[in-house]
Parts: C-alpha cells; sequence; structure tokens
C-alpha cells in the first residue's frame, strides 16, 4: 500500500514538473531545466557532481516512468503473494535508479544509476518470475553487465581525454564543451562509440544482441515484463541520443548504414519471430524488438523528423506494449498459461477484455489515430528524406506488424471457444474488475490522446531534438 | 654524556596502540589461566566454559583502547615524526593503515563472542596469537627501518602460521598451515636476503634516509639495489597473495578456522599492502633513478595480471565459498596492485591514494563475508558450500540481504564502496597511461560477477531443502550478525559518501611522499 502512495507522489511529482517545464526557453542558453539542488562538488577528487537536469527529450520519459510505476504495483496487487515487502522493495530501488538514468547529467552519476537498476531487476525476474527465471535473470544480468563495463572502461578513458587538457569533469556540459574544443581522433572516436554503443544496443536491444530479451520478458512477473519492456529498453535509445552520439558525432555518422541496417533486420526479423512464436509472452516480446528497430532506425536517420519521432514511438511503445503485457498478465493470471494454442474465443468470455486488447492491438500496429501510428509515420518519413531502400523496409515491418498482431487476437479472442476450456476453468475466467480497470484507463485515455493530439507531446519534445542537431554538428536536416 | 634512552617518553606515547594490543594479549592469555584453575573439574563441565566470556569482554575493551590510542593520533594532525631512532615514522598514511588494521582486529574480536565457543576454541592463546599478530601489523604499517620491516612482518607471520593451525584436529587447518608455514618461511628468506641488499647498496637502513639520499642523486650501487627491490618484491609478493606467489592461499585460507581467514585476508592485507607502497613510493625515483622505476613498474604490472586472471578464473570454479572468498581475495589484490602500477608511473602529487582508498572498503566486505561466513554452521566442508546457502532469504532475510550487499560491493556494482574503490583504481591507471591494465581489470571484473553473482542466486532463488538448514536469524551467532551489519553499513555509507575518505587517502599518500621528493 506504502509503496502504491510513494509511487503515485512521485508520478504527481512529475506531472507538476511538465506544467513547469518551459517550453519556450531556449536550449542555447539552458540545456537543462530542473537542475537544482545540484551539487557539483559531491566527489571533488574524482570529479564527480550529483548533477541532475531534464529536457524535452527526457521529461517524457521521465514521465512515463512514473506513470508506469504504480501502475506496475497495482497490477501485481494479487499476483505476487510471496515475500511481497522485498517485491516492493525491489520496484521502488528500481524506480530509483530509472528515474536518475534519466534525469542525470553527470556521466559517472547516469553510470552510478544505470548500475543501480540492475540488482534489483535482477532478484526481480529470479525471484518472482516463472519456470525458467533464474536463467532468465542470469542471462540478463550477464549481458547487461558486460555492455556496462565496457561502457565503464569508455567513460573513464573520456575523462583521461579531457584532463590531459586540463578539462577533466564528468558533467555533461563540461564534457561537450570540452569536446568541442579538444576533439577525438576519429579512429578513438569509433572505439569509444563501439563502447557505449554495446551497452546501449544491448538494452534497446538491437539485433543480434537482442537474445536476452525474449527470455527475461516472459519469465518475468508481470510488473517486471511491464517496466522492461516500457522503460528499461528505452534506456538504450536514450543513452544514443544523450551520450554516444553528442560526444562521438563522427563516428555516429560513421556508422549509420552499419546501425540503420541492424535496426531493419531487427524490425523484420523481430515480426517474423512473432508469427511463429507458440507463447503470448514472448510473442510480444520479440515484437518490442520490431519496434525498438524502428526507434533505432528514426535516430540514426539523422533528420529532425526522425528523431523527434523516435522519441515519441519511445513513449508509445512504453504505454502500448506495457498495456499489452498488463493485459497478458491479467488473463494469465486467470488461466495459468501461456500457451497460445490453449486460448481462442476468448471474446465471447470476456468481451470487455477483448475490447480493450484490441484498441491496444491496433495501437502497437500503428493505426492512425492511436498513438502508435504518429511515432512510426514521423520516423518513416524522416528515414525516407534520406535512404529510400530503408524506408521501404522498415515499412513493411508495418505491414508485418499488422499480420502478427491481427493473427495473434484472432487466434486468442475469435474463433469458437477453445474446447479444451472446461466449464469450471471456464467460469473461472472473469472479465475485467474494477481495479483493472483502474490501471489500465490511464493508459488508454494516453494512446488515444497521443494518437489525436500529438503536438501535446511534440511541442516539447522538437526545441530539444532542434537543439541536439545544432549543437552536435549533426546534419540537420 | 648523555646516557642513550632506548625508551624516550614520546616515543613511548607514540607506539600505544602498539603497547595497548601487546598488553591487551598478554593479559588475556593470564587471565585464562585463572579462569581455568577457578573451574578446575575438567573442560567438559558448563561452569568452565560460562566464564570465557571475560575474555571477549577483556579483548574487546584493549582492542578499543588501541583504537582511542589511534584516532588520537589522527586527530592531533601533527606533522610527520619519527621515533626509536628512526625505525617507525608516524605520518598519515601510518596512521590510516593502522586504523584500518585495528578495525579489521576489532570486527575479529567482536566476531569471537559465540564463534569460539561453538567451535571449541575458547582459549586464551587464541586472543594472545590475534592481539600479537595484531600488534605487530600495526608495527609493519609503521616500519621506518628495513630491520624492523621483517621483524615485525615475521612476528605476526609467526602468530598467524599458529592461529591457522588452530584447529589441529583436522587435518586440512594442519595443512594449510604448513603449507603457510613452510612457504612463509621461504619467502621470508628472500625478503630479508633483499632488505639487506638494499642496505648493501644505500648504506643505510633507514626508509627515509634512503628515500632522501636518492632524491638527493647520491651514488648507489645499481644492481645491487635492483637485486634488493626484486628480492624483497618476492617477500611481500608472498604476503599479499600475488601470483605467482599465491599458491599458499587457498589452503591456507580453507584450512583455517573462518574467523581466522576473515583476520588474515583483511589485516595481513592490509599491512602488507602499506609497507609495499612505502617501499615502492619512496625507492622509486625517476630521474635519480629511472631503472628502478621501470623494473619495479614492469614487474609489478605482470604480477597484476597474473593475479587478477588467475584469481577470478579459478574463483569461477570452485564449490566451497570459503575457498572462493580465497580466490576473491587475490584477485583484489591484482586490482591493488593495478593501483601500485599506477603510483609508480604517474606523476600526479597524490599518486598511490587509491590504494589506500581501496583498503577500507576491502576490509569491510571481505571481513564481513567471512564473518557471516563464519557465524552460521559450523567449521566442516559440508557447511562451507554454495548449496549450503540455499534458500538463505526465506530463512535468514536479514544476513541474506547483508550479504547480498557484500557481495554486491566485492562485485563493484554501484551505490557501493566496492565500486568506488574500483572506479578509483581504474581512473587512476587511466590518467596514468596505463588503459589496457584498467581494461584487464574491467573484464576481469565480468568474470568475477559471475561467481559473487552465484551465491546471490543460490541465496534468493534456489528453494532450500525440506528444512531450511540454518534456519532462524539466532542460528547465527550474534558477534557475528553484528559485525556483518556494521560492515555492510560501512559499506553502503561509504558507497553514498565516499568525499571524505577519499580525501583522507590522498593526504595519507601525500605524507608518505614526502620523503620521496621533498
Amino acid at each position: 500500500m506504502f509503496s502504491l502512495l510513494s509511487t503515485l507522489t512521485t508520478f504527481g511529482i512529475s506531472v507538476v514538473l511538465l506544467a513547469q517545464f518551459n517550453r519556450d526557453l531556449d536550449p542555447k542558453l539552458t540545456l537543462f531545466q530542473f537542475s537544482q539542488p545540484t551539487v557539483d562538488a559531491w566527489i571533488p577528487t574524482l570529479g564527480i557532481g550529483y548533477r541532475i537536469g531534464i529536457d524535452g527529450i527526457s521529461l517524457f520519459l521521465v514521465l512515463l516512468t512514473t506513470l508506469l510505476m504504480p501502475i506496475a504495483i497495482l497490477a501485481s496487487w494479487t499476483s505476487v503473494k510471496e515475500r511481497v515487502r522485498e517485491f516492493h522493495i525491489a520496484i521502488l530501488f528500481l524506480e530509483t535508479g530509472m528515474i536518475g538514468v534519466f534525469a542525470a547529467t553527470d556521466l559517472a552519476l547516469f553510470y552510478i544509476f544505470w548500475e543501480v537498476m540492475l540488482i534489483p531487476m535482477v532478484l526481480l525476474i529470479g525471484i518472482w518470475g516463472s519456470t525458467r527465471r533464474i536463467y532468465a535473470a542470469v542471462k540478463f544480468f550477464v549481458y547487461t553487465m558486460v555492455g556496462s563495463l565496457l561502457m565503464f572502461f569508455a567513460i573513464l578513458y573520456l575523462y583521461f581525454h579531457l584532463s590531459k587538457h586540463g578539462q577533466a569533469t564528468f558533467g555533461l556540459q563540461g564534457i561537450y564543451e570540452g569536446l568541442k574544443v579538444h576533439p577525438l581522433s576519429l579512429t578513438e572516436q569509433t572505439f569509444l562509440f563501439f563502447a557505449f554503443a554495446l551497452s546501449f544496443a544491448i538494452k534497446v536491444p538491437l539485433f543480434p544482441l537482442h537474445t536476452w530479451l525474449p527470455d527475461a520478458h516472459t519469465e518475468a512477473p508481470t510488473a517486471g515484463s511491464v517496466i522492461l519492456a516500457g522503460v528499461l529498453l528505452k534506456m538504450g535509445a536514450y543513452g544514443f541520443i544523450r551520450f554516444a552520439i553528442p560526444f562521438f558525432p563522427d563516428a555516429a555518422l560513421a556508422a549509420v548504414p552499419w546501425i540503420s541496417w541492424l535496426a531493419i533486420i531487427s524490425i523484420i526479423y523481430g515480426a517474423l519471430m512473432c508469427l511463429v512464436q507458440e507463447d503470448f509472452k514472448k510473442l510480444i516480446a520479440y515484437s518490442s524488438v520490431s519496434h525498438l528497430g524502428f526507434v533505432m532506425l528514426g535516430i540514426f536517420a539523422f533528420t529532425q523528423r526522425g528523431v523527434v519521432g523516435s522519441v515519441f514511438q519511445m513513449l508509445s511503445h512504453g504505454v502500448s506494449t506495457g498495456a499489452l503485457f498488463l493485459l497478458i498478465g491479467i488473463i494469465y493470471e486467470r488461466t495459468h498459461t501461456r500457451r497460445i494454442a490453449d486460448y481462442g474465443g476468448y471474446a465471447k468470455v470476456v468481451p470487455r477484455f477483448s475490447v480493450i486488447f484490441f484498441i491496444v492491438l491496433l495501437a502497437s500496429i500503428g493505426l492512425p489515430s492511436l498513438c502508435g501510428f504518429v511515432g512510426e509515420f514521423l520516423i518513416l518519413q524522416g528515414t525516407f528524406e534520406v535512404n529510400r531502400t530503408y524506408a521501404v523496409l522498415a515499412a513493411s515491418g508495418v505491414v508485418l506488424g499488422a499480420l502478427y498482431m491481427l493473427n495473434l487476437y484472432q487466434r486468442v479472442m475469435l474463433g469458437k471457444v477453445n474446447p479444451k476450456l472446461s466449464s469450471e476453468a471456464r467460469a473461472k475466467i472473469t472479465d475485467l474488475n474494477f481495479r483493472e480497470w483502474v490501471y489500465l484507463t490511464p493508459l488508454l485515455i494516453l494512446i488515444v490522446v497521443m494518437g489525436l493530439r500529438s503536438p501535446w507531446f511534440t511541442d516539447l519534445i522538437e526545441p530539444s531534438v532542434t537543439h541536439w542537431f545544432s549543437e552536435f554538428g549533426l546534419a540537420g536536416k | 654524556m648523555d646516557k642513550f634512552n632506548p625508551f624516550p617518553l614520546e616515543d613511548v606515547l607514540k607506539i600505544l596502540p602498539v603497547i595497548a594490543l601487546f598488553v591487551t594479549g598478554t593479559v588475556v592469555l593470564i587471565i585464562d589461566l585463572f579462569l581455568r584453575s577457578w573451574n578446575s573439574p575438567g573442560p567438559s563441565s558448563t561452569a568452565f566454559k560460562s566464564n570465557k566470556w571475560i575474555l571477549s569482554a577483556l579483548s574487546i575493551l584493549g582492542t578499543g583502547f588501541a583504537c582511542l590510542f589511534a584516532f588520537q593520533g589522527f586527530s592531533s594532525g601533527e606533522a610527520s615524526s619519527t621515533a626509536f631512532s628512526g625505525a617507525i615514522r608516524f605520518d598519515l598514511f601510518s596512521n590510516t593503515t593502522t586504523c584500518i588494521i585495528l578495525l579489521g582486529t576489532m570486527l575479529t574480536v567482536v566476531t569471537t563472542v559465540g564463534y569460539l565457543r561453538r567451535n571449541d576454541m575458547e582459549h586464551g592463546e587464541f586472543y594472545a596469537l590475534l592481539f600479537y599478530a595484531a600488534g605487530a601489523m600495526v608495527l609493519l604499517a609503521e616500519s621506518n627501518n628495513l630491520i624492523m620491516v621483517f621483524l615485525s612482518l615475521e612476528t605476526f607471520s609467526l602468530a598467524v602460521y599458529v592461529l591457522t593451525a588452530y584447529t589441529r584436529d583436522t587435518q586440512r587447518s594442519v595443512e594449510g598451515a604448513l603449507k603457510y608455514f613452510v612457504l612463509g618461511g621461504v619467502s621470508s628468506g628472500f625478503l630479508l636476503l633483499g632488505l639487506v641488499f638494499l642496505f648493501g647498496a644505500t648504506g643505510s637502513i633507514r626508509l627515509d634516509v634512503i628515500g632522501e639520499a636518492i632524491a638527493a642523486g647520491q651514488d648507489i650501487d645499481l644492481s645491487l639495489f635492483l637485486a634488493g627491490l626484486g628480492l624483497s618484491l618476492v617477500g611481500f609478493g608472498f604476503k599479499i597473495g600475488a601470483f605467482p606467489f599465491h599458491s599458499w592461499i587457498p589452503d591456507a585460507y580453507e584450512g583455517a578456522p573462518t574467523l581466522v581467514t576473515g583476520f588474515m585476508s583483511v589485516t595481513v592485507k592490509a599491512a602488507a599492502v602499506a609497507a609495499l607502497t612505502r617501499f615502492a613510493l619512496v625507492l622509486t625515483n625517476v630521474e635519480n633513478i629511472p631503472e628502478a622505476q621501470a623494473y619495479l613498474t614492469e614487474t609489478i604490472w605482470w604480477l597484476a595480471v597474473g593475479t587478477m586472471i588467475f584469481g577470478n578464473l579459478v574463483a569461477l570454479v570452485q564449490s566451497s565459498v570459503k575457498r572462493m572468498l580465497a580466490y576473491s581475495a587475490i584477485s583484489h589484490t591484482g586490482y591493488i596492485l593495478i593501483g601500485l602500477v599506477a603510483a609508480l608511473e604517474s606523476n600526479s602529487p597524490a599518486r598511490g591514494a587509491p590504494i589506500v582508498f581501496y583498503l577500507l572498503p576491502y576490509t569491510l566486505m571481505t571481513f564481513g563475508a567471512f564473518a557471516i561466513l563464519s557465524g552460521l554452521g559450523r567449521e566442516s566442508t559440508e557447511d562451507e558450500t554454495f548449496d549450503s546457502f540455499r534458500g538463505m532469504s526465506k530463512s535468514n532475510p536479514f544476513l541474506a540481504f547483508v550479504m547480498l550487499l557484500f557481495m554486491v560491493s566485492l562485485a563493484g556494482i554501484p551505490p557501493t564502496a566496492g565500486f568506488w574503490g574500483k572506479f578509483y583504481l581504474f581512473q587512476e591507471a587511466v590518467k596514468a597511461g596505463h588503459w589496457p591494465l584498467a581494461l584487464i581489470g574491467i573484464l576481469t571484473s565480468i568474470i568475477s560477477m559471475y561467481y559473487y553473482l552465484r551465491l546471490v542466486i543460490v541465496m534468493y532463488m534456489q528453494p532450500s531443502g525440506d528444512e531450511s538448514r540454518w534456519s532462524g536469524a539466532f542460528h547465527c551467532s550474534w558477534g557475528a550478525g553484528l559485525v556483518a551489519a556494521v560492515a555492510a553499513a560501512g559499506i553502503v555509507a561509504i558507497g553514498l559518501l565516499p568525499g571524505r575518505l577519499l580525501e583522507i587517502s590522498v593526504d595519507s599518500i601525500k605524507s608518505v611522499l614526502e620523503i620521496a621528493s621533498p
């Protein structure tokens, strides 16, 4: 109960942030808002300061995090029965880490928060997950750890490079300025970019580093999956935007073809894997791979539309896939199976659920007037401006998306009710109860609002993105 | 003519912590004799055992006094000074390391409550040995004189050898102790010869005098000097457990009673690292003897790499938590050696500070882990396997969480103290240009995550058997629990606010460097 209240309070605070965010503030003057209290001299010996701040890009990501947390807690109200206290401790620590990652404007602080998220997530998957949870947790841990330790090395090297010219600091502003005055050589940039990119690409996840995702998502408890899909995946993309690309622009531009192709492969491969899945959750997990492929494509198109679209898609994916995992969790609590073959004809059994499911599904596909469309469209348009092949290939991903999602719906909801479903079992499958309505509704509202009134969001994102382009000399088109 | 006073009062006052430790050891030993005669029917009577708490109490009191004296030295803030004709040097560095050694001793002594009784080891001799060892270690940290280095090293080594063999009924204990003793004897021989060569090359036995002479550009016999450095490095390398001088560690650590292992792994390492650091920093001077610096740097570089890789790789395959912790101690020595390499190569006025900084988190986390291990179960191989920790999070949630913290800190994950230790070490290494070393350090850290995480997984995610092995928090001796809690709190505190400790490390190392480059 307490954790519910505290997460709701946090959400409330972040809404206040939204209201106070000054959209007219010229980013050239104040890149980050809300940066007080900053303790620059937290650890002066090491050059680390407790510096935080939010701009248009991170604002919504923070909001997404604080929105999904109370929802996740509500969702776990009945499904987590053992060791409830530890569960909530882990979730709250996780939230701290997540908000910290988005808000940190000091590189070492960012790294600290990035690592802080690790253990709670491992515990969440490993203790409260389903059958293969230990395997999934260890896999998740190993993948993430390898990436982040390489990033750690790159951070140290960056600091060292700056200290050679007397500009040693971990603060983002300081690093940006220092790098402008004393840029790194292309070789150095390539290696460092690779180190950072590896770590973020694992998180995103980008093919071929995605193999931890299906296991982690399927074996995690509902709250874990929601948070993983909704927030954690975005951190990889955020890391690219905030750190990897601004620090190493030349290397990033050189990497465009590589990453774009990997993104396209992610999109198509992810979608194809969805078509053959037997497991409900794994299917949605692969769909995340596919959607995040879009995000990466948009970022590396390096066009205004592409990047804004990516940020928006991050948000919309968080909302829609988060909702999908919540729905899966709801039905799983009733039926205790994730095999799609065990389902069928549920539209008759749980009609309201099936309607909600359909709406969220459409959002995920990218139906215009729902949130998914805006992001995907902007990304495709942004990509089309620079490379038609990429855009065409990516667009096929949209079609495939519709294919697997509608196929899923048909197999689960439509048709005859599964004959294996005995009547006692059927009686247990109740439709949505009050608590579930409470936490699904905000997401549904958001899905529609984001789809119909996207300028409310993009207006705040755009100035930061424009600034991003001009500040780092990325060919803004 | 002035009569030479071998015990001038100011000097005696300066070594009060050492005196307190020795006196406590002797007092406890003597009191134990009386305890035995009070309750003269054989050792199995309960009345006999129940008076022994006096020993623990006295020990804690004695260590407390020692700490008090040591901290007093800290806050008085006087400049560095020497005592006993230059045998001992008091600077911030020796003060800091003394405090760390005393911390290790205090933790050990508190953990003895309950532990000794359960394992039938409760004799005054145990405490006496402990205190003699601790006192000698403090002297080693303060040594300024080649003979003093050797004497203090040998004194505590002998005490520790006996402590290792304390549970003399078990074969592994005796085996471990014997290995330690024989190999230790050999390495002490190397050390002695090395120190003698250093004397021969430089003409003085006092480190500060040697340091000043080198800095002033005096002629020294180079080949003898380098030989001396190399041989002493063997001796020190043995004590800190660097590859390839590490082979005694797994057996000695496993054979010794777990509490003794904890004590050894923490205090011996701190003292030996302190002495080695002082040696390395004082005796190498780039302008005047570039060969010495080049030689030491290269050698220690290889030692560091070998230690890290070996320690981490072998720890992966251990099925005993105790042995895993022993190998983890070896790998942490490797990280410290990275710091030493960085210190030798760097020009910064605070070079070597990460080494000092690392000692405190290392003490807390390693001893904490050993304390928990010692507090549960009995001294037997079955109680030390990974499997015996299964399901501990349900039966002993507090201890499991504390162990989680130690594992996380050992692995170097923020926001714990272990993270800052590694961060600082690797940062200095990169700053000194040794980024391959930092990279190896990071890669081996990745490997280490696996075995640290393994314990976490076993504790939290694997179901225990029908009866949880150690059900209930009361099964852990309360001394161990208290120590574990304090250590964990310390780790988190340093993890969140490392600033002050960092400053202290920087100032400490500067006080050592005063002699090296005045």
